[in-house]
């Protein structure tokens, strides 16, 4: 045990002082800041740059637009001013019927003018909105609102009907959803947000573990670690040690992350008309992304363990890690694609499997509700695998780790092992 | 105490690395497990020290196998095995924690440790900034801090200059004293020489030579001459039946049957009014026995 705490503390305290652990934390927080702050920053100053726009055009007329307009229904004759009252930020020009196709070949040529064709279908109004491109001119949906304010204002006056009605009338009606089960459509951001973390999490730590026996191969001090201690105290202490260091950073960047998004995003804020929905992250929920994290990541760590290992020189570590970076990136898609439909068989079995369920848990929980028993069946699969893979790592590592010459492939890796089984490894 | 190694075996797939050795070290003192390059030697003590599995025999040390939670050995490895960049007296504290000793006493040792390797001034700086001999002080350091029974250099001068040799060889006689058992592999055989009491010569993992080094060189007789001497002794020595002539720096060295012929010839040159230096009849050096029992018909 004292070993094990002397392996686990060394390796902690050497990789956390590292520059490169130091600069990648900071950089990703710097990152996961810049990711809330900016587009809450963009979200925020929209509505100033509007205002801005408005001003602009009252001091610089020579940079307005001109949107004109053909009306071939008689009916906003009248309401023209009141288009341009509501059109702030456009000079509105009435023209007549004879000039539209001129002004289309105007507006496709230089494109710095919009046209809105009004004319009666089927006896209601009915608009053609011309512009070079899309979503550069005036909003359609705000066109379309005006024009109908407009003509239910003057149907209205027409049949007598008091300013006060009409006015009501013209009010919009909010709709606030309100989603009482876990939201699938807000859900799923967290969810591709927890998956994507946990991968990197557990790869990059891995990889770690891998790079670190490997360095320790390559320079030697091997030797003097196997026979000071047991090979199964460094093997676990190093998984250890690095993965609370893992847990740590992991811990730092989502900590950074919440407080970061409740400091700068408004409680109504949305992405795309989405409300980001974090109702899915319980206390259950948590517990259960930290579970995963440290199971999904002692897997794959000690499988990587083994990896490192297999190496007698820094460089061939790379090509080594390629079958693992395999299953590991085979297991994340097959994840990744299962949480759009949370309750989809696929992403059942992605449940159980033990090299998928890391990522497809954690993201499933948050999106819908998991029976408790798939939870206590996956965590187990998952418990009696890295056993299972642990002994077999320990195993493997023990033999490994003194062989040097040509990489061994795992084929004649685990041949070997037979044969040579080393007295110390348990 | 005594390390006992009988009818010990490895192969290494269809290579035979060790064949049936035997030996034991059974007072304190340094014992020279020596050989060419391959002949076993890293082997034999890598199975001492149960990280490579025999596949036959067995190993003892005070009637129990060698583990490094039984036994308080040392090992110094062949080559260089430290962190590269981490502080020296970082690597040192972390190997002394392995090895279970208290922080405190961690660190006044490796202080006073690397006060004697003569190299304090490198306690703060990373092992990759080390030249190949300073490196091998701070792993000798590593194979002695924990203050072992039995310890195990694997080539402890290969790499220093003549100065820090004498150092390691000072460092080495205190442990002597110390009552340590140190089992020494090496090709060096001059060094060696001077502090091995029993030895065993391996060749393509069998044992050529095994036993007390004076009794060995006791056995080969006084049958080495050493003459300097400015005149030309070769055709003297032909004259007495000498043939096994050899001019060095050093002067020649003759092999004789029996010292009657050293004297016979020490009396012709002395008829002759020859300038002589030196002369001088002995057992053969290891080096010599080494080379006649290792290098034979390769």
């Amino acid at each position: 045990m004292k070993e094990f705490l002397e392996v686990f503390k060394y390796t902690f305290r050497e990789n956390a002082r590292k520059k490169s652990f130091i600069i990648s934390t900071v950089l990703i927080l710097v990152i996961v800041i810049a990711a809330m702050v900016i587009p809450a920053a963009i979200s925020k100053s929209k509505t100033g740059v509007n205002d801005n726009l408005n001003e602009q055009t009252q001091t610089d007329s020579s940079n307005i637009k001109t949107v004109y307009v053909v009306d071939k229904t008689g009916i906003f004759e009248q309401g023209i001013n009141e288009l341009q009252q509501q059109m702030s930020g456009f000079k509105l020009e009435k023209v007549t019927a004879d000039k539209e196709e001129g002004l289309k070949a105007q507006i496709k040529d230089k494109g710095e003018s919009y046209m809105i064709v009004v004319s009666l279908k089927d006896n209601i109004p009915n608009g053609e909105y011309f512009t070079k491109q899309y979503g550069s001119g005036p909003d359609p949906d705000m066109i379309s609102k005006v024009f109908k304010n407009i003509y239910v204002t003057t149907m209205l006056k027409g049949e007598n009907v008091s300013e006060d009605v009409i006015t009501k009338t013209l009010a919009d009606l909010n709709v606030n959803v309100n989603e009482l089960g876990n939201s699938k459509v807000g859900g799923y951001i967290s969810s591709i947000f927890i998956v994507i973390i946990l991968f990197f999490a557990i790869y990059f730590y891995g990889y770690g573990v891998s790079m670190s026996v490997a360095s320790e191969k390559t320079s030697r001090v091997m030797e003097l670690l196997i026979t000071s201690v047991k090979p199964s105290r460094i093997i676990i202490g190093k998984t250890a040690g690095m993965g609370a260091l893992g847990l740590i950073q992991l811990a730092l960047i989502i900590g950074v992350g919440a407080l970061t998004y409740n400091t700068v995003f408004p409680s109504d804020f949305t992405i795309g008309g989405m409300k980001l929905d974090l109702s899915g992250f319980t206390p259950f929920t948590s517990a259960m992304v930290i579970i995963y994290f440290i199971l999904g990541y002692t897997l794959y760590a000690l499988m990587y363990a083994v990896v490192g290992a297999t190496v007698s020189k820094a460089e061939d570590v790379n090509s080594a890690m390629m079958p693992m970076s395999f299953i590991a990136l085979i297991a994340f898609y097959f994840s990744y694609g299962t949480f759009a439909v949370p309750n989809s068989t696929a992403a059942k079995v992605a449940s159980l499997i033990p090299f998928t369920s890391p990522f497809s848990v954690p993201s499933r929980l948050v999106t819908t509700d998991v029976p408790l028993w798939q939870i206590g069946l996956s965590l187990g699969i998952l418990l009696i695998t890295i056993v299972f893979v642990g002994m077999i790592s320990v195993k493997l590592y023990s033999y490994a780790v003194l062989h040097y010459g040509d990489r061994l492939k795992i084929g004649k890796l685990l041949q070997f092992s037979k044969e040579n089984k080393t007295v110390n490894s348990k | 105490m005594s390390l006992q190694v009988r009818n010990v075996s490895k192969k290494f797939g269809e290579k035979l690395a060790v064949n049936d050795i035997s030996f034991e070290v059974s007072e304190p003192g340094v014992f020279g497990l020596l050989g060419t390059n391959g002949a076993g030697k890293t082997t034999t003590i890598r199975m001492i020290l149960n990280i490579v599995k025999k596949d036959s025999g067995s190993i003892m040390w005070d009637n129990k196998p060698v583990e490094s939670q039984i036994t308080n050995f040392g090992y110094l490895p062949e080559e260089r095995g430290l962190y590269p960049k981490v502080k020296v007296t970082e690597q040192l504290m972390y190997f002394a924690s392995l090895r279970r000793i208290s922080a405190a006493k961690a660190k006044k040792d490796i202080s006073y440790w690397l006060e004697r390797m003569e190299a304090s001034q490198y306690a703060n700086m990373a092992a990759e900034k080390l030249s190949k001999g300073n490196q091998q002080k701070i792993q000798f350091i590593a194979s002695i801090l924990h203050d072992p029974d039995l310890i195990f250099m694997d080539e402890p001068f290969s790499g220093l200059d003549p100065v820090n040799t004498e150092l390691f060889k000072g460092v080495i006689h205190e442990l002597i004293k110390k009552e340590k058992y140190i089992i020494m592999s090496s090709h060096q055989m001059s060094t060696v020489e001077e502090f091995c009491r029993d030895i065993v010569i391996l060749k393509n993992g069998n044992t050529v030579l095994n036993g007390d080094l004076k009794k060995i060189k006791h056995s080969y007789g006084r049958n080495n001459l050493l003459i300097n001497s400015e005149g030309d002794i070769i055709e003297l020595a032909a004259q007495e039946g000498i043939t096994k002539v050899n001019r060095t720096a050093a002067g020649y060295e003759i092999k004789i049957s029996n010292e009657e012929q050293a004297y016979k010839l020490l009396e012709k040159i002395l008829n002759k009014r020859l300038m002589l230096d030196k002369f001088e009849i002995r057992e053969p050096s290891l080096h010599e026995i080494f080379i006649e029992k290792a290098g034979e018909a390769k």
